[in-house]
C-alpha cells in the first residue's frame, strides 16, 4: 500500500518526467530556504584533524633542551632548520609560512596537550579526542555534532560538512552533517533519473530498519546540498589575496572551506583531514617525510588564512588536533613510536596568539611520561572547550559539550 | 522388525531428517539462496539464486567452502602474467619506482624537473621493456585486474569474500612505498592461499611476508643497545649492525595484538608490547637490503632465510629473557620464541572472541547478537580458528536467518561494484577503469592507510558524499561509459529488471515511489534510452545498496 505522500510525490515526478514545469516546486523551495534566513556572520569553526599522530616536538622544538637533543641526535633540529619562536621554542622551518600569522599575533600554539587516558593505539586515542571523551567509548556522538546542536541554529545542508569520504567521528551523530572529499565532483549526473531517486531515498526509511534509516538520511542530505551547490561553480573559484593553496588534498579542501565561507551557506563546522603523521621510519629533520608533510600543512593554512583576507578572518577559528604525540628518543629506524603529548595550532583573529601555552618541562627521562614521552599537561578539552565557548559561543554549556569534565576551559581566545 | 526398521532410520536420519536452520526459520529455498548470496558471494549473477535453490541452499555452501572443483574464471586469470611468477621473479620482472630512479640517474637522465621526470619515466618504461621488464606500476594493474576478474567471474566466491576479509583485517596498503612491491604475492600467497583455512596459518603467513615485515616496520627493529646478543657473533657482524639499524620499532608487535589478535582491550600493556617487540627482533627481509643479502651469503649459520623473502637474523636478536603476558620467555632463543608468541595470541580467548565478532558484523549486522558471536567463538576455540568450520556454525544459527538480519548490512564500494557487474553479465577486458570510482566511494583498492582496515559498519559507506558517486556510477554504467566494461541490460519493464537486480526484494516497497514515472516510458533524457535509465535507476536505489 501507498502512503498518501508516496502518491503526492509519485505524483509530482510523473508530471516531471513528463516535462512540466522546469524544476519541482519542493526542490526550488529547498534550495530558497538554503540560502535565505541565515545569518550573514554566523561563525565558523575548521577542524583540521592530523591523522597519525603528529611529532610536536619536531614541529615546535624546545630549544636547548639537551636531552632532547640526546635522545634524538638523528632529529634534533639546527640551525636553519628551526625558526625561532618565543626564545623557549622554534617552529620547524617547513612551518614558515605560518610564522606570519604568529607574529601578528593570531596564531597560538599549545604544547603537551593530549588526552588524560593513556592509550598509545591511533584507533582509540582519536576516537576518545572526536568523541570528548577520554576512556569512554560507546560516546554516541562526536564533540562537533553536539556542539553543532547546541549553537540552535536550524539544519543547512552546508552548514556542516567533512571533507572526507565518510563523515568522521567528531562529526557524527544526531545533527546532520555532509561528508563530501572534493566539491567539484559533488554533482549527481542522472538526467532526469535523478528526480526518481530523490524520492526513492527520501522513502527509503518505511521498513528499512536501520540502514534504510541512514540510506534515508544520507541520500537527502545529498539531494538537497547539491541543488544549493549547483548555484555555485565551484571550478572557477579564486583565491582572493594573492593566496596560492599548495596543490595537495588538504590545499584543495581548504581552499574548499574558503569557497563555502564566502558563499554565504550557513557553514558552521568544517572537518578537515590530513593523515600520514605516523613517523615511524626516517622522519628526517629540515628536509624528508616530516618537513614536506608539515611544509603542506602549515603552507596550505597560510593560503587559507590570507585567502579569507580581513573580510572574513573575524568570524574564521582553524584548529589543529592529533591523537597523541611521539617518543621524545628516536626508535631504531630513524623515526619515532606512539607517545603521548603533543602540540596543536589555534588560528583566528581573536585568538590571542604569538605564545605558545601549556607546560613543557625537562625531558630528562626522568621527568618524561613512562620514562619516555612528553606528559601530557593540558587536557585537550581545555583547548577545544575554549575554542567552543568563545568562538561557538557556548558559554555555559560545556557540561553537554564534554560530559563528565570538570576542568577549565584555556584562556587561548 | 520395527527394531531394524527404527535402526535404519536412525542410521540415516542424519542425511534427510535434520533441517537445516533457515527451514527451521520459515524461509522458502529461494529466499535462503538469495540470503546467502548476498552474505558469500559478491552477488548473483541473472538466474543464480534459482540455480543455488535448486542445487539447495546448503549443498552450494558446501561446495564453496570446499572450493576444489575447476573454475571457468581461471582463463581469465591467464592474462595477468604475475599470477604465475614467484616473489624473487617479481622482483626481477617489475622494477619498483625506486630502481627506476637509479636507473635513470645511471643513465645521466634529468629527474629533477617535472617535466624532465615525465620524459625520463617514458625513456625508463622503453628501456626496461627492451629487457622485458616491467615497472611496478604495471604489477598494479595486475593486482587489481585480478582483484576485480576474480570478484565478477570466480566460481569460488566465497574464497573471495574472505580473501577481501583477511586482507582488511591484516591490512597492508600500497601508500607505504616500501611495502608496496609485496601487495601482489602477500594477496595471493599470505591471504587468498589460507582464506579459508586455519586463523594461525594467516597469522604465520602475514608475519613473514615482506609486505608486512616492511609496512609495519619489524623489518628494521633490531636488538636495542646493550641488549644481550647471542654469543659468538662474529666481530664483523656486530659491526654490521651498521648505522641504519638501531633499535626496536615496536609498530608490529603492537598491532599484532591491537589489530591481529586481542584486539585493544585484550588485557596488554605497554610493558608487553615493547617485550612483544624483542621478541620479534631479526624478523626481517632481506629483498630490500643489500646488506642483510651479504651477510646471509658470507654467513649463512647467523641469518636463517625462511624462503618467500623472510629471514631471521639471529645476529640482529635481542637474546635476553622478556615477559610476554605473563609469560616467561627465558633466554638464548631465537626464531622460535616468535612462534611461541604467536601460538600464544591465536589460542588466546580474547582473539576467538575478537575473530568471532568480525565475522559476526561481517556476515550477519553491524551489531550482531551476542549469542550467535558466542557460538561463533566457540567454534573458532574448538577449530583452531578454521574459518570454514565458524561460517558452517554461523549459518546454523538462527539468528544468521532472522528477518532483521537480511538487507541489514550496506555493500561496500567494492560489493557495489562488483555486484553490479554480474548482475548486469558484465564483458570485462582485463584492466577496467574501476579503481577512480572505488575511490571516490571511499574505498581506494589496496589503499586503506591505517593498519586497521577499513571498519565493517553501514556508517562507513554510506554519506551524503559517496552515495552521489554510487549513483553516478549506475548510470555510467548502464549507459556504457565506464571504460572496459561492456554491460548486457536485462530486457523488459522495470518490474521485470528489478527481479534480475534485486532477487526477493519486496519490489512495492523498495520502488513505490518509481513507478510510474518511469512505466510511463518518458525518459526525458536525450542520452539515456529508457533500459538505461531503468537499470541506473535501480542500481543507484537505496534497496540496491543494501545486501
Amino acid at each position: 500500500m501507498w502512503t498518501r505522500r508516496a502518491f503526492l510525490r509519485s505524483g509530482a515526478l510523473t508530471a516531471f518526467a513528463c516535462g512540466v514545469g522546469g524544476v519541482p516546486g519542493f526542490l526550488t523551495r529547498t534550495a530558497q530556504a538554503a540560502s535565505k534566513g541565515i545569518q550573514k556572520d554566523r561563525p565558523t569553526l575548521v577542524a583540521l584533524f592530523q591523522r597519525g599522530a603528529m611529532d610536536g616536538l619536531m614541529a615546535v622544538q624546545p630549544l636547548g633542551d639537551s636531552a632532547l637533543q640526546k635522545a634524538r641526535p638523528g632529529l634534533w633540529l639546527a640551525g636553519d632548520s628551526v625558526l625561532p619562536l618565543d626564545g623557549r621554542f622554534g617552529l620547524h622551518a617547513a612551518g614558515r609560512p605560518l610564522l606570519q600569522a604568529f607574529s601578528e599575533g593570531h596564531l597560538a600554539v599549545v604544547h603537551g596537550v593530549g588526552s588524560p587516558d593513556t592509550t598509545r593505539s591511533h584507533f582509540d586515542a582519536q576516537d576518545y579526542m572526536e568523541t570528548g571523551t577520554p576512556g569512554r567509548k560507546g560516546t554516541d556522538s562526536g564533540w562537533l555534532n553536539r556542539a553543532l546542536g547546541l549553537t540552535g541554529h536550524d539544519h543547512t545542508p552546508y552548514g556542516a560538512v567533512s571533507w572526507s569520504p565518510s563523515v568522521p567521528r567528531s562529526l557524527s551523530g544526531t545533527n546532520p552533517a555532509l561528508a563530501v572529499e572534493n566539491l567539484e565532483e559533488f554533482q549527481v549526473r542522472a538526467g532526469g533519473g535523478a528526480d526518481n531517486l530523490e524520492s526513492l531515498y527520501a522513502e527509503a526509511t518505511r521498513g528499512g530498519g536501520k540502514a534504510g534509516q541512514l540510506l534515508s538520511k544520507s541520500g537527502s542530505d545529498a539531494f538537497e546540498a547539491t541543488h544549493v551547490l549547483s548555484r555555485e561553480n565551484v571550478r572557477s573559484y579564486q583565491p582572493a589575496n594573492g593566496a596560492r593553496y599548495p596543490t595537495t588534498p588538504l590545499g584543495r579542501s581548504l581552499r574548499q572551506v574558503a569557497l563555502l565561507i564566502k558563499s554565504e551557506v550557513g557553514l558552521e563546522v568544517a572537518c578537515v583531514e590530513h593523515s600520514g603523521w605516523d613517523t615511524h621510519v626516517a622522519q628526517g629533520t629540515g628536509n624528508g617525510p616530516f618537513a614536506r608533510h608539515f611544509g603542506d600543512l602549515c603552507g596550505s593554512i597560510a593560503a587559507f588564512w590570507q585567502d579569507l583576507g580581513p573580510e572574513y578572518q573575524g568570524r574564521v577559528v582553524l584548529q589543529t588536533m592529533t591523537e597523541f604525540g611521539r617518543t621524545v628518543a628516536q626508535n631504531g629506524s630513524g623515526g619515532t613510536d606512539h607517545g603521548r603529548g603533543s602540540c596543536m595550532f589555534v588560528l583566528g583573529s581573536a585568538v590571542r596568539g604569538g605564545k605558545v601555552y601549556g607546560n613543557v618541562g625537562s625531558l630528562a627521562t626522568d621527568a618524561l611520561e613512562d620514562r619516555r614521552d612528553l606528559p601530557v599537561t593540558t587536557d585537550f578539552r581545555s583547548l577545544f572547550s575554549d575554542v567552543a565557548c568563545n568562538h561557538l559561543k557556548l558559554k555555559g554549556k560545556t557540561a553537554s559539550l564534554f560530559p563528565g569534565w570538570q576542568g577549565q576551559p584555556l584562556a587561548v581566545m | 522388525m520395527t527394531m531394524r526398521l527404527a535402526l535404519l532410520l536412525l542410521l540415516t536420519a542424519p542425511v534427510w531428517a535434520a533441517p537445516s536452520a533457515w527451514q527451521t526459520a520459515g524461509l522458502t529455498p529461494r529466499a535462503a539462496a538469495a540470503h546467502l548470496l548476498s552474505r558469500f558471494s559478491y552477488g548473483p549473477t541473472p538466474g543464480q539464486v534459482d540455480e543455488v535453490a535448486r542445487q539447495g541452499p546448503d549443498r552450494w555452501l558446501e561446495s564453496q567452502l570446499k572450493a576444489d572443483a575447476p573454475d571457468p574464471a581461471d582463463a581469465r586469470l591467464k592474462a595477468y602474467p604475475a599470477l604465475a611468477m614467484t616473489q624473487d621473479q617479481l622482483s626481477e620482472q617489475y622494477a619498483t619506482a625506486q630502481e627506476v630512479r637509479q636507473m635513470a640517474r645511471q643513465s645521466g637522465m634529468d629527474v629533477a624537473s617535472e617535466e624532465g621526470r615525465k620524459e625520463t619515466r617514458r625513456a625508463m618504461v622503453e628501456k626496461l621493456r627492451s629487457e622485458g621488464r616491467e615497472t611496478e606500476r604495471e604489477l598494479y594493474r595486475q593486482l587489481l585486474g585480478q582483484k576485480i576478474t576474480r570478484g565478477v567471474y570466480t566460481r569460488w566466491q566465497l574464497r573471495e569474500v574472505m580473501t577481501d576479509f583477511w586482507f582488511n583485517h591484516f591490512n597492508v596498503s600500497r601508500t607505504n612505498n616500501q611495502a608496496r612491491p609485496y601487495l601482489f604475492s602477500y594477496e595471493r600467497d599470505a591471504i587468498r592461499a589460507h582464506a579459508l583455512g586455519d586463523f594461525r596459518a594467516l597469522l604465520e603467513a602475514t608475519s613473514h611476508h615482506p609486505a608486512m615485515l616492511l609496512y609495519l616496520n619489524n623489518a628494521e627493529s633490531v636488538a636495542p643497545e646493550g641488549a644481550p646478543l647471542a654469543p659468538g657473533i662474529p666481530a664483523q657482524l656486530t659491526r654490521r649492525r651498521g648505522k641504519k639499524l638501531k633499535g626496536l620499532n615496536e609498530n608490529y608487535a603492537r598491532e599484532l595484538m591491537e589489530l591481529h589478535t586481542l584486539g585493544v582491550d585484550g588485557g596488554y600493556t605497554q610493558k608487553d608490547v615493547t617485550e612483544a617487540a624483542r621478541v620479534l627482533t631479526g624478523w626481517t627481509t632481506p629483498l630490500r637490503n643489500r646488506q642483510l643479502r651479504n651477510v646471509a651469503e658470507r654467513f649463512p649459520e647467523w641469518v636463517h632465510t625462511g624462503g618467500d623473502g623472510f629471514v631471521f637474523a639471529s645476529f640482529l636478536h635481542d637474546a635476553g629473557p622478556k615477559t610476554v603476558l605473563g609469560t616467561f620467555f627465558p633466554a638464548g632463543h631465537g626464531e622460535d620464541e616468535g612462534e611461541r608468541l604467536l601460538d600464544m595470541l591465536a589460542s588466546n580467548p580474547r582473539t576467538a572472541e575478537r575473530v568471532a565478532r568480525k565475522f559476526a558484523v561481517r556476515f550477519v549486522s553491524d551489531e550482531p547478537d551476542p549469542q550467535l558471536v558466542s557460538a561463533l567463538q566457540r567454534s573458532y576455540t574448538s577449530s583452531h580458528g578454521n574459518s570454514a568450520a565458524m561460517i558452517r556454525t554461523l549459518v546454523a544459527q538462527p539468528g544468521f536467518w532472522a528477518p532483521a538480519t537480511q538487507r541489514a548490512k550496506v555493500k561496500t564500494p567494492l560489493e557495489f561494484i562488483v555486484g553490479s557487474l554480474r548482475t548486469l553479465n558484465a564483458d570485462l577486458n582485463p584492466y577496467p577503469a574501476l579503481a577512480p570510482w572505488l575511490q571516490k566511494m571511499g574505498q581506494e583498492p589496496y589503499a586503506c592507510v591505517p593498519p586497521t582496515g577499513y571498519p565493517d559498519r553501514n556508517e562507513q559507506w554510506v554519506s551524503s558524499g559517496t552515495l552521489v558517486h554510487r549513483i553516478n556510477f549506475g548510470f555510467a554504467l548502464a549507459a556504457g561509459r565506464v571504460r572496459g566494461v561492456r554491460v548486457s541490460l536485462p530486457p523488459g519493464s522495470l518490474e521485470q529488471v528489478a527481479a534480475v537486480l534485486l532477487p526477493e526484494r519486496d519490489l512495492k516497497k523498495a520502488l513505490g515511489p518509481v513507478k510510474q514515472a518511469l512505466s510511463s516510458g518518458k525518459a526525458g533524457e536525450p542520452d539515456l534510452n529508457g533500459q538505461q535509465k531503468i537499470v541506473g535507476t535501480l542500481l543507484g536505489c537505496p534497496e540496491y545498496q543494501r545486501r
